[in-house]
């Protein structure tokens, strides 16, 4: 899936990408690979400008932390976040849906 | 990281396309981080260490649309701390304008006093514009027009200064004679800081997107 087409749900993506557990942007970008099987093939450096944004909205929250002598961000939902997660996940279904409505299944 | 390969020079074309400040530390720091994470795991799979760097950096995309991206949001901050320092002004200034009300005889309200009309409208009136100016600025960040969005925000303090001056002009026409005078001189004090800081914020906020927005001509 090219970088383009995601760009309408990366925020989703990522709010999602998180929702397990606090999560540094490395690990992020290879859960989504991991996830989607390797669909989601990202430029990596795509996903920092996105977290930074999402950050400021309120929906994350971010802290240092350092593990093995690498000191990395981490990220986590905030409650705001965790609600925005739960609205987009309902749109995000019900678009699928419908969409999927239109296709017709695979032939 | 060797400061000559791959990631060193990545950095360095990022910071150039970045405009200066915490932020832009933070950021790379932590593009650095995931840089040197992506070089180890490749040099364990038995890349040298170069080509370890080179791998890396490819696979983490070009540095100038990434500095540009970065500039966009930092530019968008400054607008929405400059709204955010304009309305938290003018609650703190409309605070102390009704502790002015309860503390002296002359009550600020329009049409109350004739002698001080012109200052207690002007008040009024820079109160009105300021709301104005931050609801717009607060809809203009949220379209993503942060120099429309700072640019309300500036007049905003601007009325908040104008109404600010009119109270202090009320204080020294002694209208508040009735209330004790180092309580007057307070209110009217905390009311210049809290305009004073209001214009140092909306500055601030105004330097981050201008900062942001040269280093990002064109929006990604």
């Amino acid at each position: 899936v090219k970088g383009e087409a995601l760009k309408g749900h990366l925020d989703l993506l990522l709010l999602a990408a998180v929702q397990e557990g606090p999560s540094h942007g490395y690990a992020i970008i290879e859960s989504l690979r991991s996830r989607s099987n390797g669909a989601f093939d990202l430029p990596e450096g795509t996903v920092y400008p996105a977290l930074h944004r999402l950050e400021s909205a309120g929906l994350l929250a971010s802290r240092w932390a350092e593990r093995g002598g690498r000191k990395r961000r981490l990220y986590r939902l905030t409650p705001r976040g965790r609600s925005a997660l739960q609205r987009q996940q309902a749109d995000w279904r019900r678009f699928a849906q419908g969409v999927q409505a239109v296709v017709g299944p695979e032939s | 990281v060797s400061n000559d390969g791959a990631i060193a020079a990545y950095l360095d074309e990022l910071r150039r396309g970045l405009p200066a400040g915490l932020r832009r530390r933070r950021i790379l720091a932590e593009v650095g981080s995931h840089l040197e994470e992506g070089a180890e795991r490749e040099r364990s799979a038995g890349l040298p260490p170069r080509e370890a760097e080179r791998v890396a950096v490819a696979r983490f995309g070009p540095a100038e649309p990434l500095a540009r991206r970065f500039a966009a949001e930092l530019a968008d901050d400054g607008a929405r701390s400059a709204t955010g320092a304009a309305a938290m002004a003018l609650a703190g200034i409309l605070l102390l304008w009704i502790a002015m009300s309860q503390v002296g005889a002359a009550a600020p309200w329009p049409g109350e006093r004739s002698s001080i009309a012109a200052e207690v409208w002007a008040t009024w009136l820079g109160f009105g514009v300021a709301l104005m100016a931050i609801g717009l600025g607060a809809a203009l960040g949220r379209f993503r027009l942060p120099r429309s969005a700072v640019a309300a925000a500036a007049v905003a303090v601007l009325a908040m200064g104008v109404s600010t001056v009119a109270c202090a002009r009320m204080a020294l026409a002694s209208e508040y004679a009735s209330a004790p005078m180092h309580t007057v001189v307070t209110l009217v004090t905390l009311r210049v800081a809290v305009t004073v800081a209001a214009i140092v914020a909306v500055a601030r906020g105004a330097r981050r997107v201008v900062a942001g927005l040269g280093a990002s001509p064109r929006r990604a």
